[in-house]
């Protein structure tokens, strides 16, 4: 029997659907919304490396952790909302245990939606969603879910305060967060947001971005080393006319950690800034995956993605720009550059244009290769030893992507988030 | 030349190879505290592997011959501690390096040239008055200073900037491989100046050059000429004006 097989045959069981029919407070619209999850995850093909958007990436543990686990979360440390950092610059929402909890009151654009209070709203953003049946991971997430965040500016507001969500699993846990971001007509917001796994557990994420008219969202995420555990992470961006949207991710690998970015250019003179590092070390997997649709004139987009590999690592890039035949005047780039700081690490990088308008400026390029013999040489030659000289070529490396962060309170936090985890 | 004074650099029967071919091919120098040599020849001579061998790369493999550095045996040295020794090359290409500030590379490299001589880190402040001063010297804008090492300089740009840390450095010998490459009129003057402020009795300097443009400036004791991996011939700097007008053909088809 093939794996897939066997992986579906446990999944089907019957242990699942007591899962899903055994929480008692699902009312019925859920309770069906969970079944018909279920029915459309395995209706699916199971991810595979066959498939080209999985390809080089590590996925055989995965799999089987996503379909041996019992989704039975009970273990988790709840965090209290007391536990929450106070500090009066950003607001701190904090996920765990499949709950979103703050230590405020919330201000009236940041909503934490539960399915059995706010049934009509949270039944609205599931239909939203409806399109992701088609697609793996957010049909899983589907399934699991419980409690969904809307942060939801309204018109011409612009958010100063930074939000801050951190979402932990615990051990053995699997748990799907949900975010919606909406952001109206010339608002602006901006939000940090940390990944935490614990031993053996995995999280599944999904988040989707929606920036309308002339407004600007800034999103800043970081996902922490996950020795043992897994991630998934998927990210749907829609932008309308002029639009802005900044997305920066820092990757540190898991034993799977995956993100894939889908992007659609909607809207006249949007635009998206995408920078991605990842830096897993030991035989820990990193995937980055992003894909941007320019569907209308005048639109722009710039990708810049840097893998730095150390060890037994691999790491996996897969970038595509498309361009509509409709539509002209666009510019788009997209580079990709890998460091491998061992024989032993290894990456797959496939960066993919298709144009099919020529009134289009565009340009692509992907480069791996292990520490620059010149650059190294130069540095000693000024009396640096090997091992400094080592780690100012790759903080460079590196820094040609974190110097992306312009803005002066993020790139504190995240000095302070590498410094705590001992990654400066 | 007083030759009671001490050799900084002595060269015997000097024999490199790289990516398999000879490229020296028994080189003989000395150089004495104090004195500027300048070593010219035609292309592919041997000048440029001549400067990264005694600077330490290891493309370039030394078949035979010593080298000696203030008495001690350069080849077994590593790289970042005959920088340390106080040998400096100024390279034909300067090294871009984005992401990394000229201002935190060049305060590294002081502080492991302290560290080594068992100094503690130089205070901050000191550190950036000489910075400045030394920039201002040379012309370079307080900009260049925190922009990455040599990223988006112009070749002048560059070639001045290899000079500031040449200044801020201090070394006993230094080797400036076609410093002159790729300079205007003005900015060349400025670059000769500020070698010419580092001279005195305690550093010595070879000059790599094609250009008796240079040599005007700097006023070297010695001229070589380099051919085919030896030196084939050595005089005092009119020896520059000469190839200037003969080119080298009269020297290497002697042979």
């Amino acid at each position: 029997m093939a794996d897939q097989e066997k992986i579906k045959n446990q999944f089907s069981s019957e242990n699942i659907a007591s899962i899903i029919s055994g929480k008692s407070d699902y009312p019925d619209w859920f309770d069906k919304f969970k079944r018909l999850s279920l029915q459309n995850l395995l209706d699916q093909n199971l991810p595979s490396i066959k498939d080209s958007e999985w390809e080089s990436t590590k996925i055989n543990s995965l799999t089987k952790k996503l379909f041996n686990n019992d989704f039975d979360a009970s273990d988790s440390v709840n965090i209290l909302a007391e536990d929450i950092e106070k500090d009066t610059n950003k607001i701190t929402i904090s996920f765990s245990n499949g709950i979103y909890t703050c230590s405020e009151e919330l201000p009236s654009y940041i909503k934490i939606l539960s399915h059995a209070k706010d049934k009509d709203q949270f039944r609205d953003l599931l239909d939203m969603n409806k399109e992701h049946a088609s697609s793996f991971s957010p049909t899983l997430n589907s399934l699991i879910l419980s409690d969904l965040l809307l942060i939801e500016t309204s018109n011409n507001q612009k958010v100063d305060t930074l939000i801050h969500i951190i979402n932990h699993t615990s051990n053995e846990a699997n748990l799907a967060p949900r975010i919606e971001i909406r952001a109206a007509t010339n608002s602006s917001v901006k939000i940090f947001e940390e990944v935490k796994t614990s031993n053996n557990s995995i999280m599944n994420h999904v988040l989707r971005l929606n920036c309308q008219k002339n407004a600007n969202i800034e999103f800043y995420k970081v996902i922490d080393r996950q020795e043992n555990s897994h991630y998934l992470g998927t990210q749907d961006i829609e932008a309308s006319e002029d639009a802005r949207i900044k997305f920066f991710l820092w990757d540190f690998g898991g034993d799977t950690s995956k993100t894939v970015t889908d992007t659609r250019l909607l809207g006249k003179k949007s635009e998206i800034n995408y920078s991605a590092l990842f830096t897993p070390n030991k035989d820990l997997h990193s995937g980055n995956q992003i894909k941007i649709n320019h569907e209308a004139s005048d639109t722009k987009s710039k990708i810049k993605v840097r893998g730095v590999l150390h060890d037994h690592s691999s790491g996996v890039f897969y970038g595509k720009i498309k361009v509509k035949e409709s539509v002209t005047k666009t510019s788009a780039f997209m580079e990709n550059k890998n460091l491998l700081l061992s024989d032993d690490a290894s990456i797959s990088s496939k960066p993919i244009l298709e144009i099919y308008n020529d009134d289009t400026e565009c340009s692509h390029s992907a480069t791996s290769g292990s520490i620059d013999k010149e650059k190294l040489f130069y540095l000693k030659t000024r009396g640096i030893d090997e091992v400094e000289a080592k780690s100012f070529l790759i903080n460079s490396f590196i820094e040609e992507i974190s110097g992306e962060i312009t803005n002066k309170k993020i790139q504190d936090i995240f000095k302070k988030y590498l410094l705590e985890n001992g990654k400066s | 030349m007083n030759n009671k004074k001490e050799n900084v650099l002595e060269i015997n029967d000097l024999s490199v190879s790289t990516s398999g071919s000879k490229i020296l091919k028994g080189l003989n120098l000395s150089i004495r505290k104090g004195e500027t040599h300048a070593i010219m020849g035609p292309n592919g001579s041997g000048k440029s592997t001549l400067a990264k061998t005694i600077a330490g790369h290891t493309d370039y493999e030394i078949n035979n011959g010593t080298i000696k550095f203030l008495g001690n045996d350069l080849v077994s040295i590593p790289i970042e501690e005959r920088s340390n020794l106080g040998l400096f090359l100024g390279f034909q290409y300067p090294i871009e390096i984005p992401g990394l500030s000229n201002t935190a590379f060049l305060k590294a490299a002081i502080n492991a040239q302290r560290k080594y001589n068992d100094l503690k880190d130089i205070p901050a402040n000191e550190f950036l008055l000489e910075l400045k001063s030394k920039a201002d010297q040379l012309g370079l804008d307080q900009s260049f200073l925190s922009r990455g090492v040599n990223e988006g300089f112009s070749g002048g740009e560059k070639k001045r900037n290899e000079i500031l840390q040449m200044l801020m450095l201090n070394p006993k010998l230094s080797i400036l491989d076609e410093t002159d490459s790729g300079l205007d009129i003005d900015s060349m003057k400025i670059v000769a100046d500020g070698v010419n402020s580092t001279r005195n009795e305690e550093t010595s300097t070879i000059v790599i050059t094609h250009y008796e443009r240079l040599l005007n400036y700097l006023e070297p004791d010695y001229v070589h000429v380099i051919n085919d991996g030896r030196i084939i011939k050595t005089g005092d700097s009119t020896l520059a004006n000469e190839l200037e007008e003969k080119g080298y053909e009269w020297l290497t088809k002697k042979k």
